[in-house]
C-alpha cells in the first residue's frame, strides 16, 4: 500500500487536530494536565491510531471503519480521561487496539478483557475468562457458515452455562497461591486428600475388573430381561446417596446382618465400596455404548482367523473401545472423589477431602472449608484436563497406534 | 469339499432349508438370490457364526457342524471389507499369524504372494481406514487367504464398489482363485457377477435351494419359473402339449406346433432364449406354417452387437434377438407383420414342482 502526498498531510492535519483537541481539554481544566513524556506518547499513539485506520480502511466493511474510532475514543476516555490513574495503561492498550482491529476475534476478546476490567470490578480475570470463552466458541461456530441459529443456540446456551461457573472459576482466583499451599502443607488436608485419591483409584479399578466385561456382554448379548438388568445399572444414580450409605450400614455396620463377618465401617473398603457404589454406573454406561459402536463383523473376522471369543474381545473390541472406556473411567473416578452423602454415612473416617469440606463447612464455617474445596477443585482440574485429551484426535493415534509401523 | 446336509435355520417367519449342497475341493461356487432369500445366513452357517437348528457340515468329511469358527479354517469377506480400523494394513493381513505361530513361515510366504497378487505393496503401511473402497476389499481379501484357509467365504464381496473397480475386482478374484485354488463360496445378489465368475451357481430362494448348476445349463434349463424370471430369461411363454393322431408329443406356441419329448399334457410354462429364435418377414414357401408365430414388430431396441426385437403374438410378447446386418437385410420395422421361427430344441418346459403357480 503506498501512501500519497495528499495522505500525509490528511493525516499530519488529522493529527494535530486530534492533539490540539486533547490539549484544549487540558487548558479547561486542571485535571487533564499532563507532563512532556505523556504529551509526546499521546501524540504518537494519535499517529499510530490514523496510520493503522489508514492501512486497514479497505479490509473493513463501512461499519466497521466507523467503530473504529468510537473504540478508540471510548479507551481515551475511560483510561485517559475518566480516570487518570490509569493513564499509563492507555498507551499499551491503544496500541493493541490498533494492531488487532482488523482481527474480529482478536479485536472481541480484546474488548471483553477492557470492558470486564471496566465493569467486572471484583472480579474482572473470572468474567473475562467466562465471557471471553463463550465469545471465542461462538465465533468459531459462527465462522464455519453455520445459520445465525446455531450461533445463536450455542451463544445463548454457553453464556447460560457460563453463569453456572461463574462461581467456581472466581472462587479457584481468589485465593492465592500461598493459601492453598499452605492448606496443601495441613496434615489433616494433605491425608484427607491422599485417602480421596488412593480410594477413588481403587474405585475405579475395581469397577474397571467388572463393569468392562459386563458391559461387552450386555452390547453383545440379547436375552430376556436384558433391559431389566440396563435399567438396574442405572439405579444407582437414582437412589438418594443418603439412603445408600444408610443401606449398607444397616447390612455391614456393626449391628448389621452381615456385621459379625465383615468389618467395614470406618476403613477404606468402607470408603471405597460407597464410592463404587455410587459411581460404577457411569463406566459401565459408557462401556456398554462403545462396545456397542464397535461392529460384531470385526469380531467374526477376527474369528475367522483363528481368535478365541477372548481373543477378539481382547485384541480387536477392547483397542476399539478404549476411548469410551477411558473417558467413563474419568467419569467414575470424578464421581467417586466427589461422593459426600453415602461414604460420610458408611465411613466417615478414613475422612476423604470431600466429607472434609462438608464437616468443616458445617462445624468450623463456610471460611475453613473453602481452601479444602479449592484444593479439591485444583485436582479434579486435572481430571478435566484428561477427559479434554481424551477427546481430542491426538488420543485416538496415542491409544490406538496407527502411526505404529 | 464342503457338505451341508439338511441344513435348517428358522429367523422368526424366516426358514432356510438345504436338503444337501456340495461344494467341490477348489470349486468357485457363488450363491445367488435375492435380498431376503437367506444367502448370508447361509454362508455365516458355514463360517460357524451362526448355529443352524438341525443338519450337519461336513469339511472334507469330517462333521464341523458344532466347530467354533476360529477352529474351522476359513478365510472371511464381507461387504463392507471390515478392515480392523486401529491396524494398519499389513497388521491385518497378518493379523492371524499369532494363532498359527507353528506355520509362520509358510503365512509369511504366502503373504508375500498375496500382496504381489493383488498389488497392494504399496498400501502395506497405511492406516487400513484411509483407504479407498477398492483397495479395503483388496486388504480384506488378502487377509482371508493368508492363512490358507480350506474355504474362502465372501458375502457380497463387491456389492459397495463403483461399476469400473467391481469389474476389476471380479476379474482379479477369479484369477486370484485359479492360482491359489481355494475352494470358495461367493454371495451376490448380481447375476452377471455370478455368471461371469462362477464354475457354478447356486440359486437361493426363499430359504431354499431353487437349482445348483453351471450357468449355461441354468439358462438353458432353468429349474423353475422363478429360476429363469431371476436369471433374466425374458421369454417365458405360455404352451399346450397334448398328443396328435400319430402318437407323437406336440407342443404348441400359439399358432406354432413342434415336436417335444414331455410326460406332461395339457398347459405348461416354456422358456426360450431370445437368440434361438429366428426373424422372417415371408413365410418360406418349402416349410409349413405350422413352425412358425405370426406377430407384429412392437419394439425395436439396439443394445450394442445386437438388434432386440419385441414382437406382439397372439399369446403374448416375445423377445428376440437379431444380428444388426441380418435385421437389416429383412427391411421390417416397428408394426411390420413378421414371422418367428423357434429352435424346437431349445425350448425348455420348466417344472411346475418348484413353482406351483407357475
Amino acid at each position: 500500500m503506498r501512501l500519497r502526498r495528499a495522505d500525509f498531510l490528511a493525516m499530519a492535519g488529522l493529527i494535530l487536530l486530534l492533539h490540539g483537541l486533547l490539549l484544549l481539554g487540558q487548558l479547561r481544566s486542571l485535571r487533564f494536565r499532563v507532563d512532556h513524556f505523556t504529551n509526546l506518547a499521546l501524540l504518537f499513539t494519535n499517529f499510530y491510531f490514523l496510520y493503522s485506520g489508514y492501512l486497514i480502511r479497505s479490509l473493513l466493511g463501512k461499519l466497521a471503519l466507523l467503530f473504529y474510532p468510537v473504540g478508540y475514543g471510548a479507551l481515551l476516555y475511560v483510561f485517559f480521561v475518566y480516570n487518570p490513574d490509569w493513564r499509563a495503561l492507555f498507551f499499551p492498550l491503544a496500541i493493541i487496539y490498533c494492531s488487532i482491529y482488523r482481527l474480529p476475534a482478536a479485536a472481541g476478546l480484546f474488548s471483553i478483557f477492557v470492558l470486564a476490567h471496566i465493569f467486572a470490578q471484583p472480579h474482572p480475570w473470572a468474567a473475562f475468562i467466562v465471557v471471553g470463552t463463550v465469545f471465542a466458541t461462538a465465533y468459531m461456530v459462527h465462522r464455519r457458515a453455520y445459520g445465525w441459529f446455531h450461533v445463536a443456540s450455542l451463544g445463548f446456551g454457553l453464556a447460560a452455562f457460563g453463569l453456572l461457573l461463574f462461581p467456581i472459576v472466581c472462587f479457584v482466583l481468589l485465593d492465592s497461591p500461598q493459601t492453598v499451599l499452605e492448606t496443601f502443607a495441613q496434615s489433616e488436608v494433605a491425608l484427607a486428600l491422599k485417602t480421596s485419591l488412593v480410594s477413588a483409584t481403587i474405585c475405579t479399578a475395581v469397577v474397571l475388573l467388572f463393569g468392562v466385561p459386563l458391559a461387552y456382554a450386555i452390547a453383545r448379548t440379547s436375552f430376556r430381561g436384558k433391559a431389566l438388568v440396563e435399567t438396574a445399572i442405572d439405579l444407582p444414580i437414582l437412589i438418594p446417596q443418603s439412603a445408600v450409605g444408610v443401606a449398607f450400614l444397616w447390612v455391614v455396620g456393626e449391628k448389621g446382618i452381615l456385621g459379625g463377618v465383615l468389618d467395614i465401617p470406618g476403613t477404606l473398603f468402607g470408603v471405597v465400596l460407597a464410592q463404587m457404589f455410587v459411581s460404577a454406573p457411569f463406566l459401565i454406561k459408557t462401556a456398554i455404548a462403545s462396545f456397542e459402536a464397535v461392529d460384531p463383523r470385526l469380531e467374526s473376522v477376527a474369528r475367522s482367523l483363528g481368535a478365541s471369543p477372548a481373543g477378539a474381545f481382547l485384541r480387536v473390541s477392547v483397542p476399539l473401545a478404549a476411548r469410551g472406556i477411558f473417558v467413563g473411567c474419568i467419569l467414575t473416578w470424578s464421581r467417586a472423589i466427589s461422593e459426600v452423602g453415602s461414604v460420610a454415612i458408611l465411613a466417615y473416617y478414613p475422612m476423604t477431602a470431600s466429607v472434609l469440606v462438608f464437616s468443616r463447612s458445617t462445624q468450623a464455617g463456610i471460611e475453613q472449608a473453602r481452601p479444602v474445596a479449592i484444593v479439591l477443585i485444583l485436582t479434579c482440574l486435572w481430571v478435566f484436563v484428561g477427559l479434554h485429551f481424551v477427546r481430542s484426535a491426538a488420543f485416538r493415534k496415542f491409544v490406538t497406534g496407527f502411526d505404529r509401523t | 469339499m464342503i457338505s451341508l446336509r439338511k441344513i435348517e435355520k428358522k429367523l422368526g417367519t424366516f426358514r432356510l432349508f438345504v436338503d444337501r449342497l456340495d461344494i467341490e475341493q477348489g470349486e468357485y461356487l457363488v450363491l445367488l438370490g435375492p435380498s431376503g432369500a437367506g444367502k448370508t445366513v447361509l454362508l455365516l452357517t458355514v463360517a460357524g457364526l451362526v448355529r443352524p437348528d438341525a443338519g450337519q457340515i461336513l469339511f472334507d468329511g469330517a462333521d464341523v457342524t458344532s466347530l467354533q469358527p476360529q477352529k474351522r479354517d476359513i478365510g472371511l469377506v464381507f461387504q463392507e471389507a471390515n478392515l480392523f480400523p486401529h491396524l494398519n494394513v499389513i497388521q491385518n493381513i497378518s493379523f492371524g499369524k499369532r494363532y498359527r505361530r507353528e506355520r509362520a513361515k509358510e503365512i509369511e510366504r504366502r503373504i508375500e504372494q498375496l500382496v504381489d497378487m493383488l498389488g497392494i505393496r504399496e498400501l502395506l503401511r497405511r492406516d487400513a481406514m484411509g483407504l479407498s473402497g477398492g483397495e479395503k476389499q483388496r486388504v480384506a481379501v488378502a487377509r482371508a487367504l493368508a492363512l490358507g484357509p480350506s474355504i474362502l467365504l465372501m458375502d457380497e464381496p463387491l456389492g459397495l464398489l463403483d461399476n469400473n473397480t467391481r469389474q476389476e475386482l471380479r476379474k482379479e478374484l477369479r484369477r486370484i482363485h485359479d492360482e491359489l485354488g481355494t475352494t470358495t463360496l461367493h454371495v451376490t445378489h448380481d447375476r452377471n457377477e455370478a455368471f461371469t465368475i462362477a464354475d457354478r451357481v447356486a440359486i437361493l430362494s426363499d430359504g431354499t435351494l431353487a437349482q445348483v448348476a453351471s450357468r449355461d445349463e441354468i439358462v438353458a434349463r432353468p429349474a423353475s419359473e422363478f429360476v429363469a424370471r431371476f436369471v433374466g430369461i425374458e421369454n417365458i411363454l405360455d404352451a399346450f402339449v397334448e398328443r396328435d393322431a400319430a402318437g407323437k408329443t406336440i407342443l404348441n406356441i400359439g399358432e406354432c406346433r413342434l415336436p417335444a419329448v414331455c410326460e406332461r399334457r395339457g398347459e405348461v410354462r416354456i422358456s426360450i432364449s431370445p437368440e434361438s429364435i429366428s426373424l422372417h418377414r415371408e413365410l418360406p414357401v418349402e416349410i409349413g406354417p405350422e413352425n412358425f408365430i405370426p406377430g407384429t414388430v412392437r419394439t425395436v431396441e439396439d443394445s450394442g452387437a445386437v438388434f432386440r426385437v419385441s414382437v406382439k403374438c397372439s399369446f403374448g410378447d416375445v423377445v428376440v434377438t437379431c444380428g444388426k446386418q441380418d435385421f437389416l437385410r429383412l427391411g421390417v420395422s416397428c408394426s411390420s407383420p413378421v414371422w418367428l421361427k423357434p429352435d424346437a430344441a431349445s425350448v425348455h418346459i420348466l417344472p411346475t414342482s418348484q413353482n406351483p403357480e407357475g
